[in-house]
């Protein structure tokens, strides 16, 4: 009988786990919806035929830098614009893209799904074919133009503001500044060589040797976009051979990164959101060691792309290019920025950001860029 | 700067010892489970939970060694619930250690939001970490004084614990019991040995140092807990646990040389060298390591026969 009891009990209890274990998959995804729908719901009395937004994230959120940025566009598209919105975190597994894409475009509940191109553009495509009307926005790519009528892709000039990123290394690195040395070297560290990450390697190199023709820039890549410890590995590598301002794209690796920056007493250039801001009050010696981030404005440019949609002037079919002009990419100016950075340096970027915005052509390694004259300049200024 | 200036820098061991200390910790935990006869496979999930609990212990009792105790009670739970499963339940190991591993990437996601509302990391706790140290005497011997000291305590500790390891699996009834149940489990019950009780010593010590090597990593490497943080590290310590034939000295070894392995990859990168070539480094190495294991295992067993 005891048995029986017990037996009954382990049953009942092993069916209770499994459905909060299944609850809490989906549930997590609602909680972060249920922030954004709260935000809608001010709005949403007036939203008669307001078009409505799901974000469909490839990853998770929490990583600081893309998806965050992308997930603030949304929050904002909701508050300020009164949109329906909608976030849905789908995770890494690559497997579970097709069918959610497919899933949110059967049900058609939202007119534009909005998803991460870089990694999920294949995917986003097959899609958007399958369903021609359901509007789809992916960012961070480009595509072929007028092949999928009912796709618009946004992608960044990342090499327009790590071009501004090289300008400040190069100056720090010949500055006075406290942490700066002799030596004119400065370093770069990818996550994993990526074209988008030579991208942004070859917008630093032009900016540093358009201050300094004669800099060395070392180049350095993690293999990996989340060991922190590898990432903090390959910076002290780096500051040990005289680099004193270090610039990482690699997403969650870079916080390693930040942390070699704090424990040496060197530099650092933060990417894809504003990683000073984020350290402000929480650590300021982190805060204090990275001078500027270099931003690709995700958010703004989802908004941007809400607003149009409101109008009906968003070019589907085609991708369109966002730099320094267009408030899609830039470095972020905050109050650790003007602390630390010297007067005449601010002086120095502000002025070279005008030449950009004067249309000065900053080399890039995307689109048809010739492969062997990216090399050439990277191997140009090798140590 | 020449390869050579690269093999014959002290900064280039003392960053071996610092990138081999996970990896030892792991190839220990590993070993401890072998030799009681269990399979490692859920270590690099523990070590990823216990590297969530190190920081979070170490900010809720404000001391460094609070979170090491956390990392290594969670260590220890988690081991054991993958005791229950395979011995009392009898799971297929593979399966449990998949399990286990699956969860821990979930749960640790979750929890680090949970408690600092960021899904990425634990940067907004601000937690203590485990204190380098620096010896007095050795400090100061030119070559070997920079290579040495000025480690993470960790460090030393797992250095220590791979001698007190060989003492206790060679030398103590206890350990030359866990050995006993490990190799075969039938004779060890027919001289009167409690086979559970072996497995569970070992369980608890393999927790335990999963723990340590988590710590290590959220703690001492780096000052906080960040998603996926382990990257692998307990399935090279497993590879590094077998390449030494399960004896301390043999697994150290292995270990400090995919240490030295992936301190060469950053350290080549300096050098103006093609990356693709230099990033392959750790992963040709493994290849050779293995083949030269499983050669040796060739020639032990035709001597046996």
């Amino acid at each position: 009988m005891f048995q029986k009891t017990v037996k009954k009990l382990l049953a009942v209890t092993l069916a209770a786990v499994m459905l909060t274990g299944c609850g809490a998959a989906g549930g997590e995804a609602q909680n972060s919806s249920e922030e954004n729908s709260g935000a809608s719901e001010e709005g949403g009395e007036s939203k008669g035929d307001k078009p409505s937004f799901v974000f469909v994230c490839t990853g998770q959120l929490g990583d600081k830098s893309f998806n965050d940025s992308a997930n603030e566009g949304i929050q904002e598209i909701a508050s300020a614009l009164g949109c329906e919105t909608k976030v849905i975190e789908i995770g890494r597994d690559q497997t579970k893209w097709e069918p959610t894409f497919q899933d949110l475009a059967e049900e058609g509940a939202y007119d534009v799904i909005i998803s991460n191109g870089s990694s999920a553009i294949e995917t986003i495509e097959k899609v958007a074919d399958e369903f021609p009307e359901q509007k789809f926005v992916a960012f961070d790519c480009s595509i072929e133009e007028g092949a999928h009528p009912n796709l618009y892709a946004i992608s960044y000039k990342q090499n327009e503001g790590s071009y501004l990123a090289g300008v400040l290394a190069a100056l720090v690195t010949e500055s006075d500044m406290e942490y700066a040395n002799e030596e004119k070297k400065i370093g770069f560290i990818g996550g994993s060589e990526h074209p988008i990450i030579t991208d942004f390697l070859v917008g630093y190199i032009a900016g540093a040797k358009s201050v300094d023709p004669e800099i060395k820039v070392y180049v350095s890549y993690i293999g990996s976009w989340d060991d922190t410890a590898k990432g903090k590995e390959t910076a002290i590598a780096q500051y040990n051979q005289g680099v004193d301002i270090v610039f990482p794209a690699a997403e969650q690796a870079g916080l390693g990164c930040v942390e070699a920056a704090v424990e040496m007493d060197k530099y650092i250039i933060g990417v894809d959101s504003d990683q000073s801001m984020l350290f402000k009050g929480v650590d300021e010696d982190k805060a204090n060691v990275i001078l500027t981030s270099v931003l690709k404005n995700v958010g703004e440019s989802l908004v941007r792309m809400a607003n149009m949609e409101m109008e009906g002037t968003v070019p589907y079919g085609s991708y369109e290019d966002l730099g320094i002009a267009e408030d899609g990419a830039g470095i972020a100016d905050n109050e650790y920025f003007q602390k630390n950075v010297p007067e005449e340096i601010r002086t120095r970027i502000e002025e070279e950001k005008q030449k950009v915005l004067d249309g000065v052509e900053i080399p890039t390694a995307l689109g048809d860029a010739d492969q062997d004259e990216v090399q050439a300049l990277i191997d140009s200024v090798a140590p | 700067m020449s390869i050579w200036s690269v093999f014959l820098s002290t900064d280039f061991f003392f960053t071996s010892i610092r990138l081999m200390t996970p990896i030892l910790f792991a190839a220990l935990a590993c070993m401890v489970f072998s030799k009681g006869g269990i399979d490692p496979i859920g270590t690099e999930g523990i070590m990823l939970s216990c590297a969530l609990a190190g920081p979070v212990g170490g900010y809720f009792t404000g001391s460094a060694w609070g979170g090491v105790a956390a990392a290594m009670t969670v260590g220890i739970v988690l081991a054991f619930l993958f005791g229950y499963f395979t011995l009392i339940l009898d799971t297929n190991p593979v399966l449990a250690g998949i399990a286990l591993n699956t969860l821990s990437g979930g749960l640790t996601i979750f929890m680090t939001y949970y408690l600092t509302g960021n899904k990425g990391s634990t940067q907004s706790l601000n937690s203590p970490v485990v204190a380098n140290i620096h010896i007095p005497v050795i400090e100061s011997i030119p070559v070997i004084g920079p290579i040495v000291s000025g480690h993470s305590i960790l460090t030393y500790v797992s250095l220590l614990l791979t001698f007190l390891l060989t003492v206790f699996f060679w030398k103590t009834p206890c350990g030359l019991r866990i050995r006993a149940v490990g190799e075969n489990e039938r004779s060890a019950a027919s001289v009167g040995i409690n086979i559970m009780k072996y497995k569970y010593i070992s369980l608890l010590i393999a927790g335990c140092l999963a723990g340590l090597g988590g710590a290590y990593m959220s703690m001492s490497y780096v000052s906080m807990f960040s998603r996926d943080m382990i990257a692998g590290r307990g399935w090279i310590g497993m590879a590094a646990e077998s390449m030494g034939f399960g004896i301390p000295w043999k697994v150290a070894c292995s270990v400090f040389i995919f240490g030295m392995a992936d301190s060469l990859a950053i350290r080549l990168q300096m050098l103006n060298l093609p990356t693709q070539l230099i990033s392959c480094i750790p992963y040709v190495v493994t290849i050779i390591a293995i083949s030269i294991y499983s050669w040796q295992r060739s020639r032990v067993k035709k001597v046996k026969k």
